[in-house]
């Protein structure tokens, strides 16, 4: 097995997450409570990379952090070398890429929520922060940990965005998925089917929380 | 008491349904009833007293403070508008358990300043042993208690009631309604109160502001809007003429004797909690003969004068002093015939089973 592919794929997914988490909660709970007009044209953004091929949203990534645009620039200037290739370029197609399998979860379990709990909240004067953190959160936390699971196993999964933009450097870019299609490449059957067992089990364990969850097999508090 | 709540509310709803309602309400009245059939937009004004939704136009203040006004761009969030509002469902916090979900709004209180205002709003209250369950267990009057303690708690100025009984079942109900009045009684708060419920509204409210079709159609003390409709539109929503207060004074076999104004009436009881109640009688369930006629099987003739005649229709409300003001209702040909006219002597005559009785404590 490749272990050093394995570490890198985990710490890039658990990265993505985190920052997912942070990122996804208040554009989700946007979403789920707005009600102007033109929010549907966010929803469809956010859903882009679940219909588009990895290939493109790699390709605009690729050209986006590349040294030849604004932000590709910057980082240069910054971080003294380039987005793509990196660890960090990396890092951004997949919180791009994952965006979707994040919000959308975050979003249902959210509007989930039954608004009269939040009007009573801030008749009770607690500030939206405030009753999102005391009242949404608590009552929407499965969906919140079903949509970390799913873009921390997204991520894992994840080859052809690597492909585009990281390229296939050990210890840098080179991630589970593009370890396999190596091996098989080089006709390593052995190390192939070891590793790719490994994202089974990994997928399967985290799919089979995220159903369990959704099921509310485990509940801190009584069901009406 | 508190200080006056003006609302003028304009909103057109994205059906075209328009609400154009202004009211006021009265500082020495403690219980402002919203009241009205269903759709007729008073649940939509109490949320923009809210601040939960904001009219189109319009201006709501409470005594000099301004909470919103279009003309001035004023639109105050909830949370800064000092009320306690409870949902026809009560909208109690599932996760927490009773004592947290009064002590909700109270962030700003030292531990100990809130333990003891949740220990005194449990004691009022009578929920002192529910403080540790969660609000799922609960039945319909106790979450109904607790969600009353928990709007109450952050001593609001204003406290604002959707059909606040609703959602209970019918002995729940009745037993709630009895006791909602002397409950609110002991707070220090103005309250505005939606309800489509006629025996809700006069067993809770002091004045009344009756909505219908969007608009206001009469403002007035609870029992003057009940006696006085000022259009058939009221007359036909609150459905009883005549609303007079009373005492009860003895009962037997289930039949209260009820002293209302100087007369004395029979009527169909049921227990209640307290002697001090209303008494409603429909317009048509009363009968009116000429002169003093001898006995029947009616428990109640009333002897008096006709005051007042209105010609409604084909029909002729009229009003008889007869110790307290009772409103008949007969065709117009009954009219002529009995010749009713102002100062007519006459019996009104009214069977025990269509006096209702509506304890007020």
């Amino acid at each position: 097995m490749d272990w050093q592919a394995i570490r890198l794929s985990v710490e890039l997914a658990a990265l993505t997450a985190a920052l997912l988490f942070v990122a996804g909660l208040p554009l989700a709970y946007g979403l789920a409570t707005s009600r102007r007009r033109w929010r549907f044209l966010v929803e469809a953004v956010v859903a882009l990379p679940l219909v588009l091929p990895p290939t493109v949203l790699g390709f605009y990534v690729l050209i986006g952090l590349g040294p030849h645009s604004p932000v590709g620039r910057a980082y240069e200037s910054v971080a003294d070398r380039l987005l793509p290739f990196s660890f960090e370029g990396l890092l951004v197609a997949s919180i791009l890429y994952s965006l979707p399998f994040t919000v959308q979860p975050f979003a249902a379990a959210f509007a989930a929520v039954d608004p009269r709990l939040t009007e009573a909240s801030y008749c009770l004067g607690v500030s939206r922060l405030r009753t999102f953190l005391r009242v949404v959160l608590p009552l929407s936390w499965r969906g919140v940990v079903v949509g970390l699971i799913l873009s921390f196993t997204h991520t894992i999964g994840e080859f052809g965005v690597v492909l585009m933009v990281g390229g296939n450097i050990p210890g840098v870019t080179r991630t589970v998925s593009i370890s396999i299609y190596d091996s098989v490449q080089s006709l390593d059957y052995a190390r192939a089917g070891t590793t790719s067992l490994f994202l089974v089990l990994v997928s399967f364990l985290a799919l089979s929380l995220t159903y369990a969850l959704q099921r509310k097999v485990w509940s801190p508090w009584p069901q009406s | 008491m508190a200080a006056k709540l003006t609302a003028r509310v304009e909103k057109r709803s994205p059906s075209g349904f328009t609400l154009s309602a202004a009211f006021e309400t009265d500082p020495t009245a403690q219980v402002t009833v919203l009241f009205g059939p269903s759709g007729s937009g008073k649940t939509t004004v109490l949320r923009c007293l809210a601040g939960l939704d904001h009219p189109d136009r319009g201006a709501i203040a409470f005594g000099d403070d301004t909470w919103f006004d279009s003309e001035r761009a004023i639109a105050k969030p909830p949370q800064k508008r000092r009320i306690g509002y409870m949902f026809q469902e009560h909208a109690l916090f599932p996760h927490l358990a009773v004592r947290a979900n009064i002590a909700y709004g109270l962030a700003g209180l030292s531990r100990a300043e809130r333990d003891s205002r949740v220990a005194d709003l449990a004691a009022i209250f009578g929920i002192g042993d529910l403080l540790e369950r969660q609000p799922l267990t609960l039945s319909g009057g106790e979450r109904q208690r607790a969600a009353l303690a928990r709007s109450l708690a952050p001593r609001p100025h204003v406290l604002l009631l959707d059909e606040p009984l609703a959602s209970l079942d019918v002995p729940a109900r009745e037993h709630l309604r009895a006791e909602l009045r002397s409950l609110l009684r002991q707070f220090d708060v103005a309250v505005v109160l939606v309800t489509h419920d006629r025996d809700e509204a006069l067993a809770i409210g002091d004045r009344m502001v009756l909505i219908a079709q969007g608009q206001v159609q009469q403002a007035g003390p609870i029992q003057e809007v009940f006696s006085r409709p000022a259009n058939v539109a009221v007359a036909a929503i609150v459905g009883v003429e005549t609303v007079a207060a009373g005492t009860i004074r003895d009962v037997a076999d289930g039949i209260a004797t009820v002293k209302t104004g100087s007369a004395e009436l029979a009527a169909v009881w049921n227990a209640g909690a307290s002697n001090d109640v209303l008494v409603c009688i429909r317009a048509e369930d009363v009968t009116v003969e000429r002169g003093v006629q001898p006995e029947s099987s009616a428990r109640n003739r009333l002897h008096g004068r006709v005051v007042d005649t209105a010609a409604i229709g084909p029909l002729v409300r009229v009003t008889i002093d007869c110790g307290f003001e009772l409103t008949a209702l007969v065709t117009k040909r009954s009219c002529e015939e009995l010749e009713l006219t102002r100062g007519a002597e006459v019996t009104a005559v009214v069977k025990a089973q269509a006096v209702h009785v509506i304890p007020r404590t």
